[in-house]
């Protein structure tokens, strides 16, 4: 047993550092608060190789691995969110984004698309919630049918980053009356395509590239079909497993970054003759911080550890990413609440930070949605796995 | 990183579960307890040899099984693993450090020890010492002077220690005890240890016992959450098990995401003593988190359970009652936090350590 980073890990934490400290918070101060996506921000993380970390070299990547390390997507996402959240968001959703080809995509379309994602020329976006197809993703409305050698879509998205900023769209779409999840398929669409529009951009609380697309007779070729059809959804499932316990990792950086600025501030801070240290009430303030983040780190580094082991991590991913996104929450309210009036200012890190943690309990899976799973999977016994050297439930 | 036990604690978990699953229940405070630290699982717990990960995996077992039995072996456990004088004489001990005015600030207590020719000659009065009923030494802890205190071990059979028992809420077979101590007398080598009143050499007894509670917090809270869950698959209302319910569900997923954090900061702890480093602020962030997760599983279990659980006497009321301890004994969650706290802010202050 060992909860330590390795030496490498750690190594690559200071790396990331140094990247955000010389390129990446430059770009950010520069960019503020906007709804659109930061093209020069894009081509700074593909300059420094942080698209082609999962990627096989043979795809344009760095790794040489065929498999994608869950661990490495936690370190990336927790540290750029920790000090660089414009980096963190345009890191990760396209790789959400691009993640579908990557897991079902033929040789030509990893060839031609992870290329271009590794390279940053080319930007994703992963569309799957509809206007009335939220966490019950299977009701999805959108559809795509065959017609000679073409797809034809009909339907919209909402709530897609990256819509209206994205080259490639990899669209879910219902292709058959099959029940259940069945007659899901998946798609790349790219930008351009007639029939197939921004419908507008969205303004989230917090500052990020979002709206919703439209699709009328949209026609694609039958080549930009993605993996089998009928098994969208599996695709679709398959990518946020791999990505939940990452969207853990990114509140950990947020809930830490919090945390730091805001001890800081405590210690920093005089009141009543002395810094707010002196209270016990921020003292235990403080203390919780710790405590939570800890263990909401150790649930998303576990769910991390067991998927890169080759394991399925329905039940531990749901975990961390339900924990990781209250704690997050919890700190950068506290948090707030040490910094007083300051940390209702704009330009206040813990102003920013309270509006970035709060999608996160809705996205991927709500926190609702991983109750049920988990309280589901245990009552059921699906998630009961009684094996001797396995410490947690 | 590497999450697992390894082959040998495994093999100790799995031993202790099969052991357990052989045993009547009432047995464990009688005739079961006298030999409890010649074989398992007292024997792994008071093994020097043995790493902490085995030692917190073997408590969890025995908590689980029970409670009582888990919280008689605290006291004896700690003082051989924390006291050189002890490593090899093995006899069951408890402490007695509390008194009426010295909770956790232990630096007010009244109890004294004066030398004469005779020796040293203890007086005053002891409070909340648990597991007397089993033990053949206390440990008292007694003001030597204004700026030194020392710690004695007194058999409990002296002549001049009187005992006042008390039932503890929730724990079967286990009492609190007052001890009166009028002029017992002490021969030098009786005193274990001579400390400072700031308690600085008392460290390792106060975290091993607060590693310790964790553990027994842990297995309190998934003998709720494994009670909650079998009650949940068999119980059927409204046409359904109540296991269907999301009122159940959401109660359950909490449980058992707060109990799978509790145990990623227990072992954390354990596993940073096992690598000799300075594990206080991970062993109170384990028990202050355990103990409160203990809570929550058992109030969750109790609501579950509905009525049944409210029958004095049902497993969940006694789990109910027996939590509270685990937030108090070996360190209160508020001294606790302060030393957390007080950890953070040196760290920032000094700008020296690497907190992850």
């Amino acid at each position: 047993m060992d909860f330590r980073m390795s030496e490498d890990q750690k190594n690559f934490i200071t790396e990331i550092e140094e990247i955000c400290k010389s390129t990446l918070i430059p770009i950010q101060e520069e960019f503020g608060e906007q709804d659109v996506l930061s093209f020069e921000m894009v081509k700074a993380l593909a300059d420094n190789g942080f698209y082609k970390r999962h990627i096989p070299e043979k795809y344009g990547g760095s790794n040489q691995s065929e498999e994608a390390s869950s661990t490495d997507l936690c370190i990336i996402r927790e540290e750029l969110a920790r000090l660089c959240p414009l980096a963190e968001s345009t890191y990760s959703v396209t790789g959400l984004g691009s993640y579908p080809i990557l897991l079902a995509g033929t040789e030509e379309q990893k060839q031609e698309y992870l290329r271009k994602m590794t390279s940053g020329e080319e930007v994703f976006a992963f569309a799957l919630t509809e206007p009335e197809a939220g966490s019950d993703a299977v009701s999805l409305k959108t559809t795509a049918v065959r017609d000679g050698d073409e797809w034809v879509l009909n339907g919209s998205k909402i709530f897609i980053s990256n819509a209206g900023d994205a080259g490639v769209y990899v669209v879910f779409a219902r292709t058959s009356d099959a029940p259940g999840s069945k007659g899901i398929s998946t798609f790349i669409v790219e930008d351009g395509t007639p029939g197939f529009s921004l419908k507008r951009r969205l303004k989230m609380m917090a500052p990020h590239p979002i709206g919703e697309l439209e699709f009328k007779d949209c026609r694609i070729p039958k080549e930009n079909l993605l993996g089998e059809e009928g098994k969208g959804f599996k695709y679709a499932m398959q990518t946020l497993d791999m990505f939940r316990s990452s969207v853990g990792a990114q509140l950990i950086g947020f809930a830490r970054s919090a945390m730091e600025h805001s001890t800081r501030y405590a210690i920093e801070r005089q009141a009543f003759g002395g810094p707010l240290t002196q209270f016990q009430s921020i003292q235990f303030k403080l203390a919780d911080m710790q405590m939570e983040i800890k263990a909401a780190k150790h649930l998303v580094y576990y769910a991390a550890n067991r998927k890169d082991g080759g394991n399925r991590v329905t039940k531990e991913a749901a975990m961390a990413k339900l924990y990781a996104s209250q704690v997050a929450q919890r700190v950068a309210y506290e948090g707030q609440q040490i910094f007083g009036g300051y940390g209702m200012m704009k330009g206040n890190p813990l102003e920013l930070i309270y509006r970035e943690v709060r999608p996160a309990a809705i996205y991927e899976g709500s926190t609702e949605i991983q109750h049920m799973v988990i309280g589901r999977g245990m009552v059921n016994e699906s998630f009961i796995v009684d094996s001797p050297e396995k410490i947690l439930w | 990183m590497e999450f697992d036990l390894n082959e040998k604690q495994s093999q100790v978990r799995t031993g202790l579960r099969e052991h357990f699953s052989t045993i009547e229940k009432e047995s464990f405070m009688n005739d079961y307890y006298r030999d409890v630290f010649k074989e398992k699982p007292g024997a792994v717990l008071i093994d020097r040899n043995t790493d902490f990960v085995t030692k917190v995996t073997a408590l969890i077992e025995v908590a689980k099984a029970s409670p009582s039995l888990s919280l008689a072996l605290l006291d004896t456990s700690v003082s051989v693993l924390a006291f050189e004088a002890y490593a090899s004489a093995l006899r069951n001990r408890s402490f007695a450090f509390t008194e009426e005015t010295a909770g956790s600030d232990l630096s007010l207590i009244e109890t004294t020890a004066k030398k004469t020719n005779e020796g040293w000659v203890l007086a005053g009065e002891k409070k909340h010492a648990f597991c007397t009923e089993f033990t053949e030494e206390l440990i008292i802890l007694a003001k030597l002077d204004e700026s030194s205190f020392g710690i004695f071990n007194i058999p409990i059979t002296d002549e001049n220690v009187s005992l006042h028992k008390e039932e503890v809420m929730g724990l079967e077979g286990i009492h609190q005890t007052t001890i009166t101590l009028s002029e017992v007398i002490a021969s030098p080598s009786q005193m274990i240890i001579k400390t400072g009143t700031n308690l600085d050499d008392l460290n390792q007894v106060f975290n091993l016992s607060t590693l310790f509670m964790a553990a027994i917090a842990v297995g309190i809270a998934e003998k709720a959450l494994s009670e909650a869950l079998s009650y949940s698959r068999k119980r059927k209302q409204f046409g359904t098990i109540i296991g269907e319910y999301q009122a159940i569900q959401f109660k359950i997923a909490e449980a058992v995401v707060r109990i799978n954090a509790s145990k990623t900061l227990l072992y954390e702890a354990a596993q940073t003593l096992d690598c000799g480093e300075d594990a206080e602020a991970e062993i109170s962030m384990s028990k202050v988190y355990a103990s409160e997760t203990a809570k929550i599983a058992v109030d969750h279990s109790l609501q579950i359970h509905g009525s049944a659980a409210l029958v004095s006497g049902s497993p969940i009321s006694k789990l109910y009652q027996f939590q509270r301890l685990t937030e108090i004994h070996g360190q209160t969650s508020e001294l606790l936090r302060l030393k957390i706290a007080d950890r953070l802010v040196k760290s920032y202050s000094d700008e020296l350590v690497e907190i992850y």
